[in-house]
């Protein structure tokens, strides 16, 4: 500030960091300090280790399959309702999950709870193993669903608590690549497990039931992670003074009713686009082996690609996206390249590598671009909620149209199926195109790039400042400074002249 | 090669998208297809002992249907037999009046060879074409490895089952003469064999029709009244491996003219709506010149349960068409009765086997179950369907309208804010200052 003029305040205004506690020792070097970049990337691997226990835990009965329909005797209709038992009842409850998260328990105690629920039904799930009792299996992994899901609401919620306006969108792809490793390593790993158990104890319920406290192992080390990042929150809320700017109010449930258009367009994006994936993937095995002429073997690499993929790219991805901003504009890039995608696979013969590596990428281009927005719309206190409300749609979604989806390819082929894809994904960019439409009617918030976003708040920023200024020296209006000459001169002043009551007067109170 | 490949992939899915509207058109002007007067008989003119029961040295009924298409101005003929070999013969003639004649005393009583002559159609000079397929023989193979692939060698094969060798069961007893279907059931009489057929069969069930439409059951394979149908199927047969899988050798004969030629072709499609995750069509044609004579036509697909869904669908897999000598003609077929000189046939065969790696082979199901189907003129093509062009059309449509809709309003937005700004620019303030009111 070289000159100061009538705007800028005559006095500095205080620094925020004068207030701060002092940090000494170890907590003010870089790695402790929640200030600096290294604490929040610390953070951040916690954050991703929170979920690693229920990815890896979730696909533990895809892992192990053929020995638990073996060890437990049960066929492949009843094997899946392990899954079923997992999905239906997430349907509703991880929106009351990101409620409780936001108006009971905070998100400290929310964490730690549904990791506790994520603990406790793998162990459930293991000692049914052990047991052999199918339907105490069953009844751990309903346990284990109400806690996983509702847990990856709260790490999306702390991330945006850590991230917001940062490295929010490489977060969320960091962590997407993480639920894929965490289910990656259960696959690869679980089996030999099971095969080295099997060795000193012999092949049977007892061994799978050992193998699966491998999973309860890793759910502990969640719940571990899940606590440190409660103690660490907890301490950076206090050094960085985030309650101060909270406003104490509490979200009820009738609020979700009064969330922005723009969040149940981000809504409809996500179930649409999400529908055009996942099911397809579960039904692509035939469709590549019979279409392309490929051997089970490579069918199988194919179908796997867009796991693969986002893996690797969506933390890139997102760090992409960190640097430009613009997130509508990315969202609608990667529903029009799926679309192209889905067309490849629909209408030519090409080779699907190019289609599936293509549609890997755009999906994870999607999840790290998409999930973020919402932080954008959403005032903090009601992010669970909303992301938690997210996720319920979408499993809904997820699960209907797995079953629609299925009946299709059996009673009309896969041509339809594409079809069916295409048109959902035509919704999606609908919904896109009109959350564009609507964001750039009110100014264009969400489509920012980075650097309007950092200008804006600067001029937010500054905007803050000098309205505190104002507060400070509250300048008199004309009138307040005539009738104060008047009342030093001595003059009689008309009632409604009264300064203390002209207020009024001039709001129409007393007229 | 790979490119060509490609290229006629990429043209043949064009051109599907040519014949959609080619399809949408001719609704429009309206369908020229006729259909003929289709019959069925069983052993036509037969009064000797044979055909009344089964007499013969091993319980075996001499099993003989002619089905009889009769058009506007010309006929079809077919001819499904189970003396000798099981085998359909197709006999076009430009008459409509044409008559079969079976010679039964020749066909029946006379030793091997001897039986030529004994098939034939009048007018002679009205025939124009005739064919035959023979199903000559079931492989069966250890599939050791899963590799769902017929042994070059002779590795992991077991002793063949010769159909010319089979028990048949009375076909007049499945006949249904309004609705053109009925069975032909065998058991070996191969000696070892026999035990393994003791719950098991295998059967043509044919299939006829005097309409044009595609079938109820799948594969939903297209149907004219110029041909006949047939499932072929391997039921509750003993296994006598562990990854035990089935092939079949089709034979195919007709008449060798200048020009004619016998091709074995592999349709592609992006539509597998009417047989869900197939994606190809087989076609073995005879064309003379550039006119498809006759065809037998299948999808590579075989179901392994008696109720057939997509879920148990398995793939076949084709393999390529061969030249036979004459000897290589089963002695026992009543093509030999139809056809008096195997020289100047022209002589192929192919083999089809069941299954793919990972479905468990035969073993799993006891069960395989396959059809196809022989006629006369051009195969029916695959088009289509207009299910699948409105919601295409519907589908893509609606999104490109609003998006161009969408991008039209904000460009007049930009242009109107834009206008919007330079007017305010323009406008001078009257009063600069706010202006102090007083009640």
């Amino acid at each position: 500030m070289a000159e100061p003029d009538e705007k800028s305040p005559l006095v500095a205004r205080r620094s925020s960091s004068e207030d701060e506690e002092e940090l000494t020792g170890c907590a003010a070097s870089a790695a402790c300090d929640p200030r600096r970049t290294l604490h929040r990337f610390l953070v951040l691997w916690l954050i991703c280790f929170l979920s690693f226990g229920s990815y890896f835990c979730y696909d533990n009965p895809a892992a192990l399959q053929s020995q638990i329909k073996k060890d437990m005797h049960v066929n492949t209709g009843t094997f899946m309702t392990l899954y079923a038992w997992y999905s239906w009842p997430n349907v509703v409850l991880c929106f009351f999950g990101g409620f409780l998260l936001d108006r009971v328990f905070g998100i400290r105690l929310g964490t730690i709870i549904f990791s506790l629920f994520v603990l406790a039904g793998q162990c459930v799930f293991a000692v049914g193993a052990q047991l052999n009792l199918f339907w105490l299996m069953e009844a751990g992994r309903f346990v284990f669903g109400i806690g996983g899901e509702s847990l990856a609401v709260a790490q999306n919620t702390y991330a945006v608590t850590w991230f917001r306006g940062k490295e929010l969108n490489m977060v969320f792809g960091l962590q997407l690549s993480f639920s894929r490793v965490g289910s990656t390593v259960n696959m690869n790993v679980m089996s030999p497990v099971y095969q080295w158990i099997s060795t000193y104890v012999g092949e049977g319920y007892t061994t799978l039931g050992y193998a699966l406290w491998v999973g309860a192992g890793t759910c502990l080390l969640s719940l571990f992670c899940g606590l440190l990042l409660g103690y660490y929150d907890k301490r950076a809320a206090r050094i960085l003074k985030r309650d101060a700017g909270k406003t104490g109010e509490v979200i009820r449930i009738t609020d979700v009713k009064d969330f922005p258009a723009t969040f149940w367009l981000i809504t409809v994006i996500c179930v649409a686009y999400y529908v055009a994936v996942f099911p397809f993937i579960g039904l692509g095995l035939v469709f590549f082996e019979e279409k392309f002429d490929l051997n089970p073997t490579s069918a199988n690499a194919v179908n796997s690609l867009v796991y693969i993929i986002s893996a690797g790219a969506s933390p890139v991805l997102g760090f992409i996206v960190d640097k430009t901003g613009k997130n509508v504009f990315w969202v609608i890039l990667a529903i029009l390249v799926t679309l192209a995608c889905h067309m490849m696979l629909a209408f030519t013969f090409w080779n699907p590598y190019i289609a599936m590596s293509i549609m890997g990428v755009s999906y994870s281009l999607l999840a790290c671009a998409l999930w973020p927005i919402v932080a954008f719309i959403i005032p903090e206190n009601q992010l669970g909620t909303a992301y938690g409300f997210m996720q319920s749609i979408q499993n809904l979604g997820l699960a209907v149209i797995s079953i629609v989806a299925g009946s299709i390819v059996d009673k009309k082929g896969y041509l339809l199926l594409e079809v069916f894809f295409l048109a959902w994904l035509c919704l999606a960019l609908i919904a896109g195109v009109l959350l564009y439409l609507i964001d750039a009617v009110r100014g264009g918030a969400l489509n920012m790039s980075t650097w309007e976003r950092d200008a804006q708040e600067e001029a937010e920023e500054k905007a803050k400042a000098a309205q505190d200024e104002r507060v400070r020296f509250k300048p008199r209006s004309a009138f307040a400074l005539r009738n104060r000459f008047y009342s030093r001169i001595g003059a009689k002043l008309p009632d409604h002249f009264d300064i203390h009551t002209s207020s009024f007067f001039r709001r129409g109170v007393t007229q | 090669m790979a490119a060509s490949r490609q290229a006629r992939r990429v043209y043949t899915c064009w051109s599907r998208f040519s014949f959609a509207f080619f399809v949408l058109t001719s609704l429009v002007v309206g369908n020229d297809s006729f259909s003929r007067q289709v019959s069925m008989h069983y052993n036509p003119g037969c009064n000797i002992t044979e055909c009344q029961s089964s007499s013969n040295d091993n319980n075996s009924h001499s099993n003989l249907v002619h089905v009889l298409a009769r058009g506007n101005r010309d006929s079809i003929h077919y001819v499904w037999s189970t003396i000798g070999a099981p085998t359909v013969l197709m006999v076009h003639t430009t008459s409509k009046e044409s008559k079969l004649t079976v010679d039964w005393e020749k066909l029946l009583r006379t030793t091997k060879g001897g039986i030529s002559g004994a098939i034939t159609v009048e007018p002679s000079n009205a025939v124009d074409f005739s064919m035959a397929v023979i199903f000559n023989k079931i492989w069966e193979y250890e599939d050791l490895h899963d590799k769902s692939e017929l042994p070059e060698d002779n590795t992991g094969m077991f002793e063949a089952y010769d159909l010319a060798q089979m028990r048949w069961d009375d076909f007049n007893v499945t006949m249904n003469a309004t609705s053109l279907t009925g069975n032909f059931t065998g058991t070996t009489t191969q000696s070892d064999m026999e035990s393994l057929f003791q719950n098991g069969s295998i059967s043509f069930k044919i299939h006829a029709f005097s309409t044009d439409d595609r079938s109820a059951d799948l594969p939903h394979l297209q149907y004219t009244s110029n041909q006949t149908q047939f499932d072929f199927t391997i039921d509750s047969v003993e296994p006598r491996g562990n990854m035990s899988r089935y092939a079949m050798e089709l034979t195919f004969i007709t008449e060798d003219k200048k020009g004619m030629h016998v091709d074995l072709k592999k349709l592609q499609s992006i539509d597998d709506e009417y047989t869900p995750g197939v994606f190809q069509l087989f076609e073995l044609t005879t064309m003379h010149s550039d006119q498809t004579e006759s065809y037998v036509q299948w999808k590579p697909v075989c179901y392994t349960k008696h109720t057939r869904t997509m879920g148990v669908a398995t793939p076949t897999k084709t393999y390529n068409l061969k030249d036979l000598d004459t000897k290589g003609i089963p002695a026992d077929t009543i093509a030999r009765a139809y056809f008096t000189n195997m020289d100047s046939l022209q002589r192929k065969a192919l083999n089809i086997s069941f299954g793919l790696t990972g479905d468990g082979s035969y073993v799993a199901t006891n069960f395989t179950s396959w059809t196809a189907s022989v006629g006369y003129g051009a195969p029916p093509s695959e088009k289509l369907s207009l299910l699948i062009i409105v919601v295409i059309s519907t589908g893509l449509g609606i999104p490109v309208a609003i998006i161009m809709f969408g991008g039209l309003f904000m460009c007049c937005r930009r242009k109107d804010s834009e206008k919007g700004e330079k007017e305010k620019d323009e406008y001078t303030r009257v009063n600069g200052s706010e202006t102090d009111v007083i009640n």
